[in-house]
């Protein structure tokens, strides 16, 4: 396939540095998602061939470029790209495997996502982290779902853009809270005095705005509001495809919740508390 | 460093003891209580309910809440009695306080129905912070209970090697939507709250400028500013909309801080996003004569349409039409209180009652007359039972006292 590089050897769901570059594996896989009365069929990039709700954060170097294969087991054929960086100017068809090389990348989060329809509305995005080597790292991949139109696009029927679009569930790394406190990536939970880098994507269908109980974080990175690297701030917008990392530094114990303040988020369809929170957790 | 302590009070049913103040370098702010029996008056007079934090000396709730104003290195202990019919907190937010402080049910304490809620917290960053119930909080703001913390920096700057200013002008862009407001009940499920009222400063359109809120002494709200000085919007958002803040270029805006922390490089702004949380804090300079507006829009988050917008007047102050000053009311003593049949007042400075007025809690008009004696008896049988603010201006002297029927 043109522009493309095909591996003899796939490296399951590693991500190795070898002279200068980086390789990593993903799966498209299908599966369903559970919520409350609802169940989604939802696409998930994973790192192996078994379903996992979560989509997988890649990680790499910032000096080097990514080999990324991709193995697609969903049904349709899916696009692939980092959000505002590079896109894979093929398709990766139904069954099928496709690598590709990743250009080398600047420091910071990035969204990696598919922008087909399928991919777009069953949740096809992920967080990539580049160049972050802090050794307390979390992401957050936050989405918003509206089970009605993903059953339709699910099915194959077709996206109906006159309707407005009034999402019901809205996940962090899939989760949705109280769950989001058994997220090892999500659940920020660290010794006090130390740091940390969070790495968060917005990979749903309306900014969001996340505000912080309890600290100000630093902006490191991020991918639209460039502007705004340096900025302490304890509340902090992701535009729709937008990448962040933020440096978190503990300088108080307890437990302190991280929320969108937009308050119709923070519900599981409809029902208060839910949604996009997760906790901070800095013991002794 | 100072220690100041504010009281939170629900209703005049509990006997007020104002909280000692630690040092006496300055008077403690006026006592607080929060309630979930108010009215707000839309622009076009329709009575939506909300609940919300208010000042005892003005007996009455309001949405948004009290500005709070400290001085960085203050020492807070704040304090609120809640008798309302649910529980409720304060959140205070960005002000980075300590877990057992924070306002939150699940990690901090709620403050049941008739028990007093107190916050300990140091205003150690100077800046523009928010404040706001967080028990189920979806519901409890849109309801209106919310409000805006100012810490200001001695010597007049913004913080420490900032700029100086003139005068703070803090404008709090909230909205709701009225069916919730109307039947808050019934108003589950919360995830399609679509906010159709939007406010700065709990006013909108019209009220803006004329003050027409229906509330006591609403003065509107016109910005005036000397020429040659600056003026620091204070801006912050409660809103579950996205805020666009229009300012026109000849006003010279800079942004130097957000959310309580400097900005690294100051900036000119003449268009600001403002999410839900966010605060800014801008300096402008009207020139000579300057009379326009700041537009204030209301994007929907969800589906990115803009659905409002408002303006806020700014105004050369030289042109002396700038907002109106209210002069801090002074305290009446009632009794009975509460009472089911008669009141008696004083004005307890030996000064006439003169002009003398009562309102509801929700900002109606329920009696008024005129007083030659610091001291009356007032018929109250007839007013159906609930709170009311008894209001009387002698001269530029105004009074006030809340009481019970």
């Amino acid at each position: 396939m043109k522009n493309c590089i095909r591996f003899a050897l796939i490296i399951f769901g590693i991500n190795l540095n070898v002279n200068g570059y980086a390789q990593d594996t993903l799966w498209i896989n299908t599966g369903d998602w559970h919520q409350s009365q609802d169940t989604m069929s939802v696409l998930r990039f994973n790192e192996t061939a078994v379903f996992d709700t979560s989509n997988v954060a890649l990680s790499t170097s910032a000096d080097a470029s990514l080999f990324l294969t991709v193995i697609n087991t969903d049904t349709e054929p899916h696009a692939f790209g980092v959000d505002g960086i590079w896109t894979f100017d093929g398709e990766i068809l139904p069954n099928d495997t496709t690598s590709f090389e990743i250009p080398p990348m600047a420091m910071g989060t990035y969204r990696y996502f598919s922008s087909d329809l399928r991919g777009v509305y069953l949740g096809l995005s992920g967080v990539m982290k580049v160049g972050l080597n802090m050794p307390n790292q979390f992401h957050w991949n936050l989405a918003d779902y509206m089970p009605e139109r993903m059953d339709s696009i699910s099915s194959g029927g077709e996206l109906l853009d006159e309707e407005a679009y009034v999402p019901r569930y809205f996940s962090i790394n899939s989760y949705t809270y109280p769950h989001t406190a058994m997220d090892a990536n999500g659940y920020v939970t660290f010794a006090l005095g130390d740091t940390c880098t969070i790495s968060i994507v917005n990979s749903g269908l309306m900014d969001h705005v996340l505000h912080f109980h309890g600290f100000h974080v630093e902006y490191l990175s991020t991918t639209i509001q460039t502007s705004r690297i340096g900025w302490i701030k304890d509340t902090i917008p992701l535009k729709q495809g937008e990448g962040v990392t933020l440096l978190l530094i503990a300088n108080q114990e307890g437990i302190y919740p991280v929320h969108n303040h937009n308050l119709i988020a923070v519900t599981n369809s409809g029902f208060y508390p839910g949604g996009m929170i997760t906790l901070i957790n800095i013991t002794p | 460093m100072r220690v100041c302590i504010t009281f939170l009070f629900v209703a005049s049913l509990f006997c007020l003891n104002a909280a000692p103040c630690v040092a006496q370098t300055f008077s403690p702010p006026p006592l607080f209580f929060t309630g979930m029996d108010g009215i707000l008056i839309s622009d076009g007079g329709m009575e939506i309910p909300i609940w919300g934090y208010g000042l005892s000396s003005n007996g009455y709730i309001t949405a948004p809440g009290p500005l709070l104003e400290y001085e960085t290195g203050d020492e807070v202990n704040l304090a609120f009695v809640n008798n309302s019919a649910e529980s409720h907190t304060i959140h205070l937010h960005g002000l980075d306080v300590n877990q057992a402080n924070d306002g939150v049910p699940t990690t901090s304490f709620l403050v049941i129905q008739d028990e007093v809620g107190a916050y300990e917290f140091t205003a150690s960053e100077p800046g523009t912070f928010l404040y706001h119930c967080h028990v189920t909080t979806t519901l409890h703001l849109t309801m209106g209970m919310y409000g805006m913390i100012l810490v200001r920096h001695p010597g007049g700057v913004l913080f420490e090697g900032g700029p100086s200013y003139y005068a703070d002008a803090p404008l709090l862009f909230s909205d709701l939507e009225i069916a919730t407001n109307l039947d808050p009940v019934q108003s589950y499920p919360f995830h399609d709250i679509r906010p159709d009222y939007f406010m700065v400063n709990g006013r909108s359109g019209s009220q803006l400028e004329t003050g027409s809120s229906g509330l006591p002494g609403d003065p509107g709200t016109i910005l005036s500013c000397p020429n040659g000085e600056s003026l620091a919007l204070r801006l912050g958002s409660m809103a579950y909309t996205l805020t666009k803040v229009i300012i026109p270029a000849e006003l010279g805006a800079m942004c130097y801080m957000s959310d309580g922390r400097p900005v690294p490089t100051p900036f000119g702004v003449e268009e600001l996003e403002i999410y839900p949380g966010e605060r800014f804090t801008i300096l402008i300079s009207p020139d000579a004569e300057y009379d326009g507006t700041i537009e204030v829009q209301s994007w929907d988050m969800v589906n990115e349409e803009y659905v409002h917008s408002n303006f806020v007047r700014i105004r050369d102050a030289a042109l002396n039409i700038g907002e109106p000053q209210i002069q801090e009311p002074l305290s009446l003593s009632i009794s009975p209180n509460p009472s089911r049949d008669f009141i008696s007042v004083n004005s307890n400075d030996g000064r006439d009652l003169a002009d003398w007025t009562i309102y509801h809690a929700s900002g109606k008009m329920i009696s008024n007359g005129y007083a030659n004696s610091p001291s009356m008896r007032i018929d109250i049988s007839f007013f159906e039972s609930g709170s009311y603010i008894f209001e009387s201006i002698n001269g530029s002297q105004k009074y006030r006292a809340r009481f019970v029927r």
